[in-house]
């Protein structure tokens, strides 16, 4: 059954691997659970960069590389297997993992199964070790983490754990670079010895083989561990008692996410503002005088360039702030330990629509801006409710529609604006609810409420290199994923609005109105009748709007100031020409129209960029589903809304 | 000796783990972390929603109620 996975390991050409081993090489096979270290000592003992982030499920892909260790006269063939905390296939990675080590023909197996093992958390990666070995596997331990156990009071002999398990124990440490001769040489001698037989098959079920096998760790781990009171566990377990309690510790989770909330936001919003205007201001001015230099500047040259690849890049590059950081705060809160704290704090009300408490750090951050927030759905382990939660971040009401919301209840609802905001919220934590609950019902009705069961790391001092290359390793794979499909939307609309309807202009000179793009908004106009709103300027308003809230305002903007030539651009007549047609397509009911609008604004696709950033975390069709689905709940919420309000009012 | 109970009951201090009764993957991953019958745990917090944290060797782990209440466990002398 593993053919496919195996071609896989075979054929694997990642950019990120190194130079492959020479054909013949022994091939060894590094496997270990998540966040032990086993990536960075692919990277020490092959030279290749690969990602080191602190996530479960880093290395999901199989990577391969040659490794020459100095002083031995052989080459290795080192395969990085997906991170697994066992033999027992709970999840696909370990199911894979598992699959290339023992579902294969014995020939074609790795020669040797490294195991790397976390010295302070030593039993949990012990198991694996014996479920190897009873397969009939040669095995040998890499002992990582040896200095951060020590600071926490626990020592590991090696020795001790050898005798206990009866494989080779090395303790290494693959940043310093201490330990790899041995352990190549410990390889060597283990290689040289007869091949393990293949062990009685036992008669007992799973239970009993798992009970007796833990059973053996836990006396090996004891035999081998040396321990001392631990000043930081002291210090850890107080901190606890404020950030774990009942009471004190949701607030403290508040006053965290208050603060995650606003570095997203208001220190943030500065930054993107000053590049926003940089793109918009000095530099469509300069390339437009340039082009004026040879003659270009009134023609399409200059739209293609300033309205559509500078926009593009422009909106683009306007995230970066953004993303910076909040990669550098999910980061700095992994490595802290607090993760950890508030998903044991939120845990309980996040189960009610069945996700676990870590899914409300991606939700709260969603109302800043929904592309960052999709990107911390990667704080989840399970990739079922990474997904869930990417679905259901783009119902939280981000700040660029705020704006949006903000001119639209000072057109319809001057007196009473504030508190039409704020029911913009309410709706859409309702819509977060409603929506999760019904996937849920729906789409994973096998999902079970899972159970906590979590380790608490003691807090430690988040290190400035691990926070920095993580998010930067993060803000690459954002732009290398998310700028091919921003730019080139921007560019797209540019086109349709350049392109005449025939007779009507030339291209890139022609009205809004006149343009393709108008013709293609009253075409999609009369699908919003029923809820109030079926003027081609409402249309093609929420069009832009696909693109980027933001445009909402300035397509209407652009829209009205072209139909009326002659009336001054203030806000004042823009709010009544808005109202003017909302009147007309809404029959007599601007208000409920209003309404439906604000809410269907709320619910489609928020923007191309957390398109981008979906696209990333769960592929196209997942993607794809989701605009649909919002668009679906969208047309049928606002339609509701406007039939039952025009009724009422 | 004390009588067994289940550890999301009992408020205090030591305990040895009698039986762990739960789904499979839940008794597995406990198992991982060296909560399996015989083992000593002790309650260092109780959380918000019911849930506990136990200590065992050097780790912390954080249970939520359900799950606490499927361990029984007997006070240690």
């Amino acid at each position: 059954m593993s053919t496919d996975e195996t071609t896989q390991v075979a054929s694997c050409h990642s950019p990120a691997a190194g130079r492959a081993a020479l054909a013949g090489s022994p091939v060894v096979a590094l496997v270990g659970a998540p966040n032990v270290g086993k990536s960075t000592l692919f990277n020490a003992l092959t030279g290749a960069h690969r990602d080191v982030g602190n996530w479960p499920g880093t290395s999901v892909e199989v990577g391969r590389g040659a490794w020459t260790p100095e002083g031995v006269d052989v080459e290795f063939d080192l395969v990085d297997l997906p991170g697994a905390y066992s033999l027992d296939p709970l999840s696909p990675d370990e199911a894979l993992t598992r699959d290339l080590i023992s579902a294969v023909p014995k020939n074609e197996r790795p020669d040797i199964v490294v195991v790397v093992a976390d010295a302070g958390r030593l039993a949990r990666s012990l198991y694996m070790v014996v479920q190897l070995t009873e397969l009939g596997e040669r095995v040998a331990i890499a002992l990582t983490m040896n200095d951060i156990a020590a600071r926490r009071g626990v020592t590991i002999d090696p020795v001790a754990l050898s005798q206990a398990l009866g494989v080779a124990v090395v303790a290494v440490d693959p940043r310093r670079r201490t330990g790899l001769a041995t352990l190549a040489d410990m390889i060597v001698q283990t290689l040289a010895l007869p091949a393990p037989a293949e062990p009685a098959a036992r008669i007992e079920d799973d239970f009993t083989r798992a009970d007796r096998q833990f059973g053996t760790v836990a006396a090996a781990v004891e035999h081998a561990t040396t321990t001392t009171p631990d000043a930081r566990r002291t210090w850890s377990d107080r901190i606890d008692r404020i950030a774990l309690s009942p009471v004190l510790g949701p607030l403290s989770f508040l006053v965290v996410m208050w603060f995650v909330f606003q570095l997203t936001t208001s220190v943030a919003a500065p930054l993107q503002g000053m590049l926003d205007s940089f793109f918009t201001g000095p530099l469509s001015t300069a390339v437009t005088s340039l082009l004026g230099l040879i003659g270009l500047d009134d023609t399409w040259v200059r739209g293609l360039l300033v309205d559509g690849l500078i926009a593009g890049v422009g909106m683009l590059l306007s995230f970066i702030p953004l993303m910076a950081i909040m990669f550098m705060l999910l980061a700095v809160l992994e490595d802290s330990g607090y993760m950890a704290r508030a998903a044991v704090v939120t845990d309980r009300l996040m189960r009610a629509i069945g996700l676990p408490g870590r899914a409300f750090l991606p939700l709260i951050v969603g109302f800043g801006c929904n592309v960052p927030a999709i990107a911390a759905t990667r704080v989840l382990p399970d990739a079922r409710h990474r997904l869930l939660t990417t679905l259901l971040v783009p119902f939280t009401s981000c700040t660029a529609r705020l704006t949006v919301y903000v001119m639209i209840a000072t057109i319809f609802f001057p007196s009473r604006a504030g508190s039409v905001v704020f029911a913009m919220y309410v709706i859409s934590i309702l819509f977060v609810v409603a929506v999760g609950l019904l996937l849920r019902k729906t789409l994973w009705r096998t999902m079970g409420n899972e159970p906590l069961i979590l380790d608490l790391p003691p807090y430690q001092q988040p290190t400035l290199r691990l926070t920095a290359t993580v998010t930067w390793l993060r803000l690459k794979g954002f732009l290398r994923t998310a700028s091919g499909i921003i730019v080139a939307t921007v560019i797209a609309v540019w086109f349709l609005q350049a392109i005449p309807m025939p007779g009507t202009g030339s291209f890139s000179d022609v009205p809004v109105q006149d343009s393709v793009y108008a013709a293609g908004a009253s075409v999609v106009a009369p699908v919003f009748a029923p809820a109030g709103f079926g003027n081609w300027e409402a249309a093609s308003a929420l069009m832009v709007g696909f693109v980027a809230k933001e445009a909402v305002i300035s397509s209407w903007s652009q829209t009205y100031a072209t139909a009326e030539p002659t009336s001054p651009d203030t806000p004042g007549n823009l709010g009544a020409m808005v109202k003017e047609d909302f009147t007309v397509s809404s029959g007599g009911h601007p208000g409920a129209a209003a309404w439906a609008f604000l809410v269907f604004l709320l619910a489609y696709t928020p923007c191309v960029a957390t398109l981008a950033a979906q696209r990333r975390e769960i592929g196209s069709r997942w993607t794809a589903f989701g605009v649909g689905m919002q668009l679906t709940v969208a047309w049928l919420i606002a339609v509701a809304v406007f039939q039952i309000g025009s009724r009422l009012g | 000796v004390s009588a067994p109970t289940s550890l999301g009951k009992v408020p205090g201090s030591e305990f040895v783990v009698l039986d762990v009764n739960l789904a499979e993957s839940a008794q597995r991953r406990l198992a991982e972390l060296g909560v399996r019958t015989g083992a000593r745990v002790s309650v260092t917090q109780h959380t918000a929603g019911g849930g506990i944290v136990v200590s065992i060797g050097g780790s912390r782990i954080a249970l939520d109620e359900r799950t606490a209440r499927g361990i029984s466990v007997r006070a240690s002398a």
